[in-house]
């Protein structure tokens, strides 16, 4: 197996340290220490930028190859302590899209304020005396409490928390068969651990462009990380590694094709819908080039148009004159909960297309927006 | 004036340009912008930039835009069956889809028809009658037998889709047409280049098909970065209410005249919208009663511009919202009066012909109001 698959234990080492880490928006510093420490471990010279971006610069050998910035987010969703009850209950608010149906007896960390991990779980009624009627109704965040072990308002200071410390769901990871992984924060340490192997792989190449590497931050919060570390590398082409739901699963079906083990996802167009009135229709000349590189070194490639979700290069596409943007995926199952599902085969091909693509972009690659063998005018 | 404008109106009604995909949209308007002696570039987002070939240095720009790009869907997900599902690209009325003509556009531009389904009248049963189906549940029919058929076709996920493009003349001056948002704004921008070559302005004009209108309301702001405006002139619609089911809405009618837009806001989250510049407002009522325009006043919660966001740009860019009434829009079939159109043309042209030195952009009391 590991001969077809020679990434796949170094994408596994990556993604494993990386879902263990606690990094909700606004508190990525765990991860952003790991990542630069990879970049530096691997020759680059990692900078921090003001909002906490990780930027890594694997320089190109040309002046006129347009600027190329990769980037995956580096943070989470979770929650932030609203109020701590007299009893020791500690009341959430929620940070990111949060799924309340999955809430309910999940464990829990809160990070303290002297960088603590203190461990808890979110309660659930007792079953033997829930009322039929509260059986099947989803309880919304406000109502839920986590407990983490405290009997006083005092416990809960002492022990470091307070109102505003991060919440995160308990970090986990478990091999499933078939290269598959359950793990919390695939969304986006697979993006992160995809932009770690690139890093690798870049190093002893030649390529024209120079490449940023960047590690963003508050993805979850309000999507502008990448926006900020623009500010930074002033690219051309922005390409964003991030996942994407696989409607592979019962409940899903014929919702969309993508599937677990198809392949890395190329998005054709994201919007938001819920008032944000944002997302991306993808650049077409990076369309025209994933689908070269995927078809020339035969890499399965899944399409998705959809409505519901949006990623930072709806704000980087808006930057300067504007940024040509796209966004590259691999399929994820239970998105936003705390265990979520990969194949690691899907992320290995992900990496080998991003590096095939990145290099071969020159100073004369087409990056017009001309329909497929029609010229412009 | 009428017959130029029917032409043009029809010509880019018959263009598919959903967003993202203004391809075909922004050529014909390259073109008949070139044809009046302008010189054009396209930016980054796809932005059809027009400008008059003698720039006068001291004089301010004023960027007069119009969205070339419609609403529409792309094909979410495709059955073994061949049949397609949709995902939605802007603000699509739901009630209006089943049985309606569709067209899709395959990778190298081309229109293959198709039609949304609707179940059998004989088949419905009671309670479906009155049910509105939500568009993840429709589906696109193009005739094909299964998903090879339609990838063969050169259509895969991500193909965007939209209504068939028709345009009818009705009686008189009226028009039905599929995207008259906002075809009926870049008609009007055609005959405005042409208007400006035979009476020029003592301003620098630049006039801009924008993109990207019904997906995030941002293409004439990302213009903004290249062309650097002084002053901005949106010309879009407005919602006709002379219709039975909107009795009371507003008092806008067709064959009334263009439209002045004193306050918009989106009111679904977006937290945006615009209260125009009050100078500019001043330009334009001034300037309808110099050139003997009438014209309509409006205000609306739900429906916002690309001024909205334009109007952040640089330390802020004076702009205001012009347009024409228009009925059942975002629908496959929204009727729009030429005459108005025509009206629009002509008071942005006399707005046009104002010295910036007259143009006063003063917010509060004035000594010397007019």
């Amino acid at each position: 197996m590991q001969e077809s698959n020679p990434l796949i234990p170094q994408i596994e080492r990556y993604l494993q340290d990386l879902a263990l880490i606690a990094a909700p928006s606004g508190h990525e510093a765990g991860v952003e220490t790991y990542m630069s420490k990879v970049f530096a471990d691997l020759g680059y010279h990692p900078q921090t930028d003001m909002a906490g971006n990780c930027i890594a610069l694997a320089s190109g050998t040309s002046k006129v190859s347009p600027c190329i910035m990769v980037f995956a987010h580096m943070d989470s969703l979770g929650f932030f302590v609203r109020h701590i009850e007299e009893n020791g209950f500690i009341r959430l608010e929620r940070l990111g899209g949060i799924p309340e149906k999955v809430l309910p007896a999940t464990r829990v960390v809160v990070m303290s304020r002297r960088g603590d991990i203190i461990h808890g779980v979110i309660g659930v009624k007792a079953h033997h005396i829930t009322p039929p009627e509260e059986k099947y109704r989803v309880e919304k965040y406000q109502q839920l409490y986590v407990d983490i072990g405290a009997s006083s308002h005092q416990e809960v200071l002492d022990a470091g928390v307070d109102v505003g410390c991060p919440v995160v769901y308990q970090p986990s990871f478990t091999c499933l068969q078939n290269n598959r992984v359950e793990m919390t924060f695939s969304d986006n340490r697979a993006g992160c651990a995809t932009l770690l192997m690139l890093a690798k792989m870049l190093r002893g190449s030649v390529h024209e462009s120079d490449i940023y590497l960047v590690g963003t931050v508050q993805e979850e919060f309000n999507l502008r990380g990448a926006m900020m570390a623009s500010r930074t590398a002033h690219p051309d082409i922005g390409i964003c590694l991030d996942g994407g739901g696989s409607a592979d699963t019962p409940d899903l079906t014929g919702y969309s094709s993508v599937a677990l083990g198809g392949g890395p996802i190329l998005s054709l167009y994201n919007f938001h819908g819920r008032g944000t009135l944002n997302g991306t229709i993808a650049h077409p000349a990076l369309v025209r080039l994933f689908e070269h590189h995927a078809g020339e070194a035969n890499i399965p490639l899944q399409r998705s148009a959809l409505v519901g979700g949006l990623t930072d290069s709806a704000y980087l596409q808006l930057e300067g004159k504007g940024v040509r943007c796209i966004d590259m995926g691999f399929p994820g199952r239970y998105t936003h909960s705390p265990c979520e599902v990969v194949d690691l085969q899907d992320i290995e091909k992900l990496c080998y297309l991003v590096f095939r693509v990145i290099t071969s972009i020159n100073g004369k690659t087409d990056l017009s927006r001309r329909h497929e063998e029609k010229p412009y005018a | 004036m009428l017959d130029k404008l029917d032409k043009y109106l029809e010509a880019l009604v018959l263009l598919p340009g959903p967003s993202g995909h203004e391809q075909l949209v922004a050529a014909f308007m390259e073109h008949a912008f070139k044809q009046q002696g302008l010189s054009v570039a396209m930016d980054i987002v796809g932005n059809c930039i027009a400008s008059f070939p003698v720039h006068q240095v001291e004089k301010p720009t004023v960027m007069v835009f119009a969205h070339m790009d419609s609403l529409g869907f792309f094909v979410r997900h495709i059955e073994e069956n061949g049949f397609l599902r949709l995902e939605r690209l802007g603000g699509i009325p739901e009630k209006a889809l089943p049985g309606k003509k569709v067209m899709v556009l395959n990778r190298q531009g081309v229109e293959v028809p198709g039609v949304v389904g609707v179940k059998q009248h004989h088949l419905t049963p009671e309670e479906e009658k009155y049910a509105v189906e939500k568009y993840i549940n429709l589906f696109v029919d193009i005739g094909a037998r299964s998903l090879e058929d339609v990838l063969a076709l050169g259509i895969d996920i991500g193909s965007p889709v939209a209504y068939r493009p028709q345009y009818q003349r009705l009686l008189g001056n009226r028009r039905l047409g599929s995207t008259l948002d906002n075809r009926t704004g870049c008609a009007a921008l055609l005959m405005l280049a042409e208007m400006l070559r035979q009476e020029p302005s003592p301003n620098n004009v630049i006039l801009v098909g924008t993109v990207w209108e019904e997906l995030n309301l941002r293409g004439a702001m990302m213009a903004a970065r290249t062309v650097q405006p002084d002053l901005a002139i949106c010309l879009d619609g407005g919602t006709a209410g002379d219709t039975p089911e909107m009795a009371g809405y507003n008092s806008i009618h067709l064959g009334d005249g263009p439209i002045l837009t004193y306050y918009n806001f989106h009111g679904r989250g977006t937290l945006n919208g615009m209260i125009p510049h009050p100078g500019m407002v001043r330009m334009m009522e001034q300037a309808a009663t110099r050139a003997g325009i009438a014209y309509q006043k409006n205000v609306v919660v739900g429906g916002l511009t690309d001024a909205a966001y334009l109007q952040l740009e640089q330390d802020g860019v004076p702009c205001v919202d012009v347009g024409i009434p228009r009925r059942y829009t975002h629908g496959p079939a929204e009727v729009a009066d030429l005459q108005d159109v025509a009206g629009l043309c002509r008071w942005v042209h006399a707005a046009l012909q104002q010295e910036r030195t007259n143009i006063c952009l003063k917010r509060g009391k004035r000594e010397n109001a007019e």
